[in-house]
């Protein structure tokens, strides 16, 4: 018996790495990759690309007079290029010179605690956020106390005394901006509060908005820090705005020019992180840097990762990572940058500053982006062919190459550009020329296929229209048997006879072959549609294709709807049998059989501004086999029309409880296994391994 | 009666006690005739006045050969071994009286440590500091004056644990060493690991000098007086020390290199060591000591790991156990001394270099006058295809035919290939039993290449990995020829398996010349010269020594079989039978310790051995890696495809970032005449000197005293007369 199941067991194992091999993912290699990448907008993808920054230095020690730094929170580097170091365990605020030698640390005579945030103006004044003591302290450029501000008197700052500032800045104006309570405000030069700035957008929430309805004064009160999501830092860049990291789920990356609102483009790509069990979380961004050119550098905290953007939010490069090793960090906490274009990254974790300079390959990069929002194309493209000679995969290069191609007439070209750069926008725009020309080019020829095409489906449609009255006459009058392929037609044109037949076949063995056949094409109309469908319209590339999931994705919804409407319309005096749910149900994929991958070779002539009216008519066939569905749920068990709303509703909140009960189940197994598991090892650990 | 008898015994206990204590009294103040004295800033440690000889009872000296005399203070425990050449005396102790301000002063004498596990796993350091009633060890010692030998059988107290150490005198200076047969655990305890004089050459902050690792191509560690980055660094030889394919795979991805070569250095101004690790290298363990790690002096010492731990998650329980099984072999480590004239790295590199060819390891390159150029031809990878995976050709065997004859027009010297992702499923596939992929061509066209590679007086190199297999591959045992952690689980790391060497690296490679036979000439062997993973499983156990040797049985093989072989990586047990070397790390792995990475390793097989580092068609500057080929003597080497690589982008080769031959073929042919014509005259020879003279300029000296200087600046400089443009170099013939 044993044996047997372990026979069986061994086929199993035998056949799913069968399965396995014959849709192999593809074995991962051992090698050396390189540590920087770019993330792919249209699917997440990582992007290798050669490495962009590398470390020039490190700075474990500013010497005999310097020390080290503890717990260092903030870094900011003046017009000059001296660099003041929020040295947070210390209480002090420590500055370099542009050489990144120590020049001076003033710790206010002793005053400074856990200071976090640290700005010096054009003359050498330094503001500090002195956390500890809850004030912004003034220095003189000479490290003597100035002034202080205090938490101003305000209304909307509340009644408690707290004034948690974190960061600061100071603005042209004279504004000084600083993080409290992980607000953003401004402050005057005479300590009144000015309002806050920015503050994050928040979007429809249904417990917030019956908070609103039924909340009490006091309730209302004490949950505007719950919906008030952070700041986590900023800076005032040179050109007057705002640059802001936010810890909100979106816009986390912020451009706030004057009149506070957020003007940085929203489809800058961001990286998912996982905790330590592998759950995944929202990235944590500390630290905003912007350059000389408008780039922007985030840090991001969990996964030590720098992500560099443009003015358009296009990812240039991500980089850095969590390692024991210059270049990597423990805790980075704070960037800035320098006019050399020279990125310094703080790490609390180890007190270090790690000095990052762009490679060749960056410096091209920036150079392009630069160019080309500066308008100057022909300069840009030169850019980016040296970028494109040593990444011929790097997507700005190729879509910037693309750009200039295209205004200089070379469409065909411009499209290979775009295609490497995945640029779908870039994409549609030559393909809409292209068909425009080839339009103009065969305009006769075009509008007699096109003639033709109509005519054609007309015809075929009324020839098929008529083939399924016929099949009907001779069901109803002449007792013939209508097949497989007879039945999809009936299902499609005479939908409500369709069911009828079903019903009225019940006697007859269930057609298994055929409901697998369909269920098989199903799978395969959609499965093709990935691989035919244009790259401008589809979701999907080739390379997300995953077998297995198509396949779940084409029969799980399906055969659950057929067990949970059974078993509800069980309960709800329904007629039908599951052999003719499933049936019925198996033949509700007809639409999609035919349709999708007809969409599939349609989506071919669209340009990407047409996708509202392509995902239009992808929806038509999701409708359409919803609809049947539902007429087929009413036909086979009777029901009027409410009642089989009802009878639906519930058979959707079975199928739900249904897969609660699956995962619960599955999740229990896995527990169970993991158990067995655990004390398979204690007992080889106790037993067998001295 | 017995009172009498007590009080006698007390009597004599006290006796014995005051006789031992005015020994150890005396051996202080023999001790601090040891002083150190500070010449020009300098710290060395000198006997004050005449010859260094201790004419105490307790001192012994053990043999002196033509340059080095070895002492032995026995009250101390202390060896002391006296360069005649310069009178520096090197030692594991330094002067008690000098340091009186440490805390942990005893660690300024302590001649080895023992860390020993007990029953329950519960690991404890006895420490061997001076032969005192004090000491946890009991000391005996054998001299063998013809061999200049000193034996030490050490018994740890109360441990049933004793093992021999061995110090004696070579012609370049001390040998010490563990013998394999001199251990003995009676009882519960086990031996973990063994540390010896981690104090010698130690030196203080603010002193002129290094400490050398061999990390990645070779680092230097300089005695400043900054606050040191991290007090204790420790480093496993020949790579990490784990079965864990993600923290190995981790490292790779971030660039952290392997202690390819067993050695560790010190130079200072009075002198310097090279230590080389000549037994049980795999086994051992380097420690870089800052200040602040038990005393403030900077240390570079060895550790002999015997026994390993394991690790397991039961029940969200982290369980660490100790592996029973013991990693054997004789540990030897040689202490190659150097005078203060040549004690800096380059003259460590050379003192290696002669031992090596002394030792027949290293055998000269032909004469030549020209610089070989390498070339690999990436094959194929693979993607998703609408059911299968999609063979994505980047180069088919036909195309590579006709790379090669195109190259050999302009190349006329040495051209070196090696063929990657040639097998079925390209890149993604592992080939346990390699067949030439279909899609490229099948096993005739890979004839026909063979055949263009020799038309085009090329060496072609065949990939193989014969370390990692795939699931889904044949020609191993799934449960038996794969490693297993001490749990008895197979290592495994999404779908991809370790071999164990000992068990199928020679059928692997036998399979591979004899199926391959009419086209596989030459092999490229992956992994082996990068990864030495152990075999825990209880029963089966492969220690990372046996690995080594396991490799080294299939390596022999290979070479009597007549094929050349290359290997990625350059762990030194490759070196005997490699006739090349691929992407050896042109710099480390930037640990915060490190203060300066230097080309030891390339110093050290240059004329001997081919190598490669980066590939120009890979790196983010291809001009400033040219300048890097220069510098540290590597071959001008490029990754090369037929077709565009730009349809490997969807493939686990899209790090492959440019490629295409049409593309890069100027650039090869331009890069390959420029090697030729200016450095072909110094190619062949060993590099002799290698040093910095400004933040940007460095020069590298030939054995025939040809001298390069190389500007990474964007200025020109002009350095003892020559002009060096900006990103350029200059050759200096003698």
């Amino acid at each position: 018996m044993k044996k047997k199941i372990n026979g069986i067991c061994k086929n199993i194992t035998a056949l799913i790495s069968a399965l396995f091999l014959l849709f192999s993912m593809g074995l991962p290699v051992l090698a050396s990759e390189s540590p920087d990448y770019v993330i792919d907008a249209s699917n997440g993808a990582k992007t290798p690309i050669p490495t962009t920054y590398v470390v020039k230095r490190v700075i474990t020690d500013l010497g005999k007079t310097g020390g080290s730094l503890s717990d260092p929170q903030d870094i900011f580097i003046d017009n000059k290029d001296r660099i003041y170091i929020a040295d947070s365990g210390n209480n002090r605020i420590v500055k370099l010179n542009a050489s990144f030698e120590f020049e001076a640390a003033y710790d206010n005579n002793g005053g400074f605690s856990s200071p976090k945030g640290v700005f010096a103006d054009d003359t050498g004044d330094i503001f500090v956020a002195d956390t500890g003591n809850q004030v912004i302290v003034h220095l003189n450029s000479d490290g003597t106390l100035s002034e202080v501000f205090k938490k101003p008197e305000s209304d909307l700052l509340g009644d408690d005394d707290s004034f948690n500032v974190t960061k600061l800045g100071l603005s042209p104006q004279g504004y000084l901006y600083t993080i409290s309570s992980r607000q953003l405000m401004a402050i005057d030069a005479h300590n009144e509060f000015k309002g806050y700035v920015g503050t994050n957008e928040v979007g429809f929430d249904l417990t917030r908005l019956l908070i609103r309805l039924f909340a009490s004064k006091q309730q209302k009160e004490s949950i505007i820090d719950v919906e008030m999501e952070p700041y986590n830092n900023f800076l005032i860049a040179d050109d007057g705005m705002i640059y802001a990291v936010a810890a909100a789920n979106s816009s986390q990356i912020q451009k706030i020019n004057a009149v506070g609102r957020n003007i940085y483009p929203g489809g800058y790509v961001t990286e998912t992180v996982t905790d330590e069990d592998g759950n995944y979380e929202s990235p944590s961004f500390a630290d905003i840097a912007v350059d000389k050119n408008g780039i922007i550098t985030v840090l991001e905290q969990k996964k030590g990762m720098l992500y560099q953007y443009d003015r358009e939010g296009n990812m240039l490069t991500a980089f850095g990572g969590i390692g024991n090793k210059k270049g990597k960090f423990v805790l980075p906490s704070s960037i800035a940058v320098n006019s050399e274009g020279e990125l310094l990254v703080l790490d609390a974790g180890t007190g270090y500053i790690h000095v990052m300079e762009p490679t060749y390959f960056m410096r091209e990069i920036i150079a392009g982006v630069t160019l080309y929002a500066d308008g100057d194309y022909e300069k840009a493209c030169e850019k980016w062919e040296n970028v494109v000679s040593v990444d011929v995969n790097y997507p700005l290069a190729n879509s910037g190459i693309a750009k200039a191609l295209y205004k200089l007439g070379k469409t065909d070209e411009a499209m290979k550009y775009y295609s490497l750069a995945k640029d779908r926008a870039g994409m549609g725009t030559v393909f809409s020329d292209q068909r425009y020309g080839f339009f103009q080019r065969h305009f006769f020829s075009v509008v007699i296929i096109l003639a033709l095409s109509a005519a054609g489906i007309i015809l075929l449609i009324g020839f098929l229209k008529k083939r399924s009255d016929k099949i009907l006459r001779q069901y109803y009058y002449e007792h013939k048997p209508v097949g497989g392929i007879k039945m999809a037609l009936l299902a499609v044109f005479h939908p409500i006879d369709f069911f009828d037949v079903v019903k009225r076949e019940r006697s007859q063995k269930f057609p298994v072959l055929r409901v697998v056949c369909l269920y098989l094409l199903s799978f395969l109309a959609n499965y093709s549609y990935v691989f035919i469908a244009n790259f401008r319209l589809s979701a999907k590339e080739p390379t997300d294709a995953n077998v297995f999931l198509e396949l779940a994705m084409a029969t799980v919804p399906l055969l659950s709807w057929t067990v949970a409407s059974f078993a509800v319309s069980s309960i709800m005096n329904g007629e039908s049998k599951l052999s003719e749910i499933a049936y019925a149900v198996a033949y509700c994929q007809v639409p999609s059989i035919v349709f999708t991958p007809l969409l599939a070779l349609v989506s071919n002539l669209l340009s990407t501004s047409e996708s509202g009216i392509y995902q239009s008519l992808r929806g038509f066939v999701v409708v359409w086999m919803i609809a049947l569905l539902f007429l087929g749920l009413k036909r086979l068990n009777d029901y009027g029309f409410w009642k089989n709303v009802l009878v639906a509703v519930l058979s959707l909140l079975a199928m739900a409880i249904m897969w609660a009960i699956i995962v619960l189940v599955f999740a229990l197994i896995i527990q169970l296994l993991n158990f067995i598991e655990s004390v398979r090892q204690e007992i080889n650990l106790k037993f067998f391994i001295n | 009666m017995k009172d009498i008898e007590k009080r006698l015994r007390q009597a004599l206990i006290y006796i014995l006690s005051v006789l031992v204590l005015t020994a150890v009294s005396g051996c202080n103040s023999q001790t601090n005739d040891i002083s150190v004295s500070e010449n020009d800033g300098i710290l060395s440690q000198k006997v004050p006045e005449g010859e260094p000889v201790l004419s105490d009872e307790n001192y012994i000296t053990v043999g002196e050969n033509a340059d080095f005399k070895l002492d032995y203070d026995r009250a101390g425990a202390d060896i002391y071994v006296t360069d005649k050449r310069s009178g520096k005396i090197w030692s594991n102790t330094v002067a008690k009286d000098y340091y009186t301000q440490e805390q942990d002063a005893q660690y300024l004498t302590q001649l080895l440590s023992v860390s020993i596990a007990d029953k329950s796993g519960i690991v404890r350091s006895v420490d061997l500091f001076d032969n005192t009633s004090d000491s946890e060890f009991e000391i005996a010692e054998r001299v063998s004056p013809q061999q200049n030998k000193l034996i030490l059988t050490l018994e740890p107290a109360y441990t049933g644990i004793s093992f021999e150490i061995e110090f004696y005198l070579d012609d370049k200076g001390l040998c010490c060493s563990i013998p394999e047969s001199s251990l003995s655990e009676v009882g519960d305890d086990r031996i973990v690991d063994i540390t010896l004089i981690p104090g010698f050459g130690a030196a203080l902050p603010g002193e002129d000098g290094y400490i050398f690792y061999p990390d990645g191509s070779g680092a230097l560690l300089k005695f400043d007086d900054e606050q040191p980055a991290v007090a204790l660094t420790t480093l496993p030889y020949f790579g990490i020390d784990s079965q864990d394919l993600k923290s190995i795979e981790k490292n790779d991805e971030q660039n952290i290199y392997n202690l390819m070569l067993p050695v560790f250095g010190l130079s200072r101004r009075d002198g310097g060591f090279l230590a080389v690790i000549t037994e049980g290298a795999a086994d051992t363990n380097l420690n870089l000591a800052q200040p602040g790690y038990l005393i403030d002096m900077y240390r570079a010492y060895y550790t002999a790991v015997y026994r390993r731990f394991a690790a397991m998650t039961v029940n969200d329980n982290d369980v660490i156990e100790l592996i029973p099984s013991i990693s054997g072999g004789n540990r030897t480590v040689r202490y190659i001394l150097l005078e203060p004239s040549a004690c800096d790295y380059s003259a460590m590199a050379n003192a290696y270099r002669d031992m090596l060819v002394s030792e027949g390891v290293l055998k000269k390159l032909p004469e030549r006058k020209n610089v070989p150029l390498s070339v690999e031809l990436f094959m194929s990878a693979s993607e998703q295809g609408f059911f299968f995976r999609k063979n994505l050709k980047a180069t088919d065997f036909s195309q590579a035919a006709e790379i090669l004859e195109d190259i050999s027009k302009y190349q006329k010297s040495e051209l070196q290939v090696s063929l990657a992702a040639w097998s079925n499923g390209g890149s993604d596939n592992l080939p346990t039993s390699p067949k030439p992929s279909s899609s490229l061509g099948g096993r005739s066209e890979a004839e026909k290449l063979s055949k263009a590679a020799r038309d085009a007086k090329a060496t072609l190199y065949w990939y193989l990995e014969p370390l990692f297999a795939g699931e889904g591959e044949s020609g191993y045992n799934k449960k038996k020829d794969v490693i297993r952690n001490h749990y008895g689980n197979i290592v495994s790391y999404d779908g991809l398996y370790l071999l164990n060497p000992s068990k199928v690296l020679n059928g692997i490679l036998k399979k591979t010349l004899k199926s391959g036979g009419a086209f596989i000439e030459n092999l490229q062997i992956n992994s082996i010269g990068k990864y030495v993973i152990p075999d825990y499983m209880n029963g089966s156990f492969t220690s990372r020594q046996s690995v080594v040797n396991a490799y080294i049985k299939g390596l022999e093989n290979v070479k009597k079989s007549g094929a050349l072989l290359t290997a990625e990586g350059g762990n030194s047990y490759v070196l005997p039978y490699v006739a090349g070397l691929s992407d050896l790390p042109d710099g480390d792995s930037e640990y915060y310790i490190s203060d300066g990475e230097v080309p030891f390793y390339q110093m050290v097989v240059h004329g001997y051995i081919d190598y490669t580092s980066t590939a120009g068609n890979l790196c983010s500057d291809f001009a400033r890696q040219k300048l890097r080929w220069v510098e540290y003597g590597c071959n001008p080497y490029f990754i090369l495809t037929a077709q565009n690589p730009n349809i490997l982008k969807n493939s686990s080769s899209s790090e492959i970032f440019t490629s295409q031959y049409s593309e890069w073929k100027q650039r090869v042919q331009d890069t390959a005449k420029e090697f030729n014509e200016r450095l072909g005259e110094v190619w062949n020879q060993p590099i002799v000197d290698h040093r910095k003279i400004s933040s940007d300029v460095l020069s590298v000296t030939y054995e025939n005293g040809s001298r390069i200087y190389i500007n990474y600046g964007s200025n020109d400089v002009n350095i003892d007369g020559y002009a060096i443009p900006a990103e350029d170099y200059a050759v200096v013939k003698e």
